[in-house]
């Protein structure tokens, strides 16, 4: 797989745009880096595609606000908190740890109508939102 | 409705041409078994019809539209993929669950927000498949047969229209085979898809296939009925070998009539 910088085009991409806008405010929730908007060759025969992609991590990564991966990262850290128990204890499993932290952080404050797709809002939090949102949902 | 439709494909790398001059229609729910040597162009074949990959001539027509780079991703949300030839070059530290949920954006990555049923669907797809408790680690850090669970899940993350499954079965488990396998008959028996199923192992061949093509060289050997692609005879010409070929209950099976086997002064050493 090459990753290349992201010429001003699109490649079969109908949210090229939404993609920039998501690369300059998240950052990869497993390491906290920023995401790039890359165009990703998956195969010397053509095979090409528009991802958001971490460069530290090598990933192709959706991310996380950066305020959400920071706390996130300090819950991991100080409390101990170990989803992949049967993992052996170092940087990945720390990482992973943040990245699962910070979904579920995520999930929590979109839920309470503070997060959505342009970033963090400065509401209070609305469980009525999340009710209703249940409510919708069923 | 033609679901694909080839005309001329062609792809040319260097001198060599990895497809020639395939002309191919697929029509709705008319399921497909793609057979061929190691190397023939079933991967490729199958991922350019998809547009993860470019072609060099000819034209391909997915769902009745012409496939170009502008709407490669809106069609391919409609396909099921599964090929581990291709998508293990895709994948590497990416999560099981992300990549299950990249089906629904048509590409490889998460390309906007994801719903609760996004996430119980998906979380849902990996426990059936077995994989729940490892569906946040890292893709490379999964075994074959459990990346290839993976792969399964992802294919079936949207209603696909189209299920493209390239030897979906490798690095499983009998249970895990014949689990998948019985799946994708209730799959076929209970919606619109159609299935298009590459493999070398021919009592994965279930009857509900009805027709097949045999590649060679990155040309199409032969297609049509499959019991006529199938035959003894056209299975005989292609692996120029006397072939045995027909139903065993409601599985199909292949062999070779002739006993064969490596010259044994090679691994004897005494061609040395």
């Amino acid at each position: 797989m090459f990753i290349g910088a992201m010429a001003n085009k699109t490649y079969g991409s109908y949210d090229h745009e939404e993609l920039i806008k998501r690369a300059k405010h998240c950052v990869c929730k497993r390491c906290g880096g920023p995401l790039t908007n890359s165009l990703i060759i998956y195969d010397i025969y053509g095979g090409v595609g528009e991802e958001l992609y971490c460069p530290h991590c090598q990933k192709q990564e959706f991310g996380v606000e950066k305020e959400i991966y920071d706390m996130a990262e300090y819950y991991v850290e100080n409390f101990q908190f170990n989803y992949f128990y049967d993992m052996e204890e170092n940087d990945v499993n720390f990482e992973l740890n943040v990245a699962k932290v910070a979904d579920m952080m995520s999930w929590i404050l979109k839920n309470l109508n503070l997060l959505d797709d342009n970033g963090l809002k400065d509401n209070k939090p609305d469980y009525e939102y999340y009710l209703r949102r249940r409510r919708k949902n069923k | 409705m033609n679901i694909i439709e080839t005309t001329d494909l062609s792809h040319k790398q260097g001198s060599k041409y990895l497809l020639q001059d395939i002309n191919w229609q697929v029509r709705e729910q008319e399921h497909w078994v793609i057979f061929g040597s190691n190397g023939c162009g079933k991967t490729t074949l199958l991922s350019t019809v998809c547009g993860y990959r470019a072609f060099s001539q000819g034209s391909i027509k997915l769902f009745g539209e012409k496939l170009t780079k502008e709407n490669a991703v809106a069609l391919r949300s409609q396909v099921g993929f599964v090929s581990a030839s291709y998508l293990d070059r895709c994948f590497h530290n990416e999560s099981g669950f992300d990549i299950v949920l990249s089906a629904k954006f048509g590409g490889f990555g998460r390309r906007s927000d994801i719903t609760d049923e996004d996430v119980i669907r998906a979380r849902k797809l990996l426990q059936a498949f077995g994989i729940a408790a490892k569906g946040d680690y890292p893709y490379c850090m999964l075994s074959q047969g459990q990346k290839q669970r993976v792969l399964l899940a992802r294919s079936l993350i949207v209603a696909p229209k189209l299920l493209i499954l390239d030897e979906p079965l490798n690095g499983l488990d009998i249970y895990a085979r014949d689990y998948f396998l019985n799946t994708l008959q209730q799959i076929v028996a209970e919606t619109n898809v159609t299935v298009i199923y590459v493999t070398h192992h021919a009592e994965e061949i279930m009857p509900f296939f009805t027709k097949a093509m045999l590649l060679q060289n990155g040309k199409v050997f032969a297609q049509g009925d499959i019991n006529e692609v199938f035959s003894e005879e056209t299975l005989s010409r292609y692996f120029k070998h006397e072939t045995k070929a027909g139903w065993q209950g409601d599985r199909f099976y292949i062999g070779i009539g002739e006993e064969l086997r490596m010259d044994s002064s090679i691994w004897k050493g005494e061609c040395l």
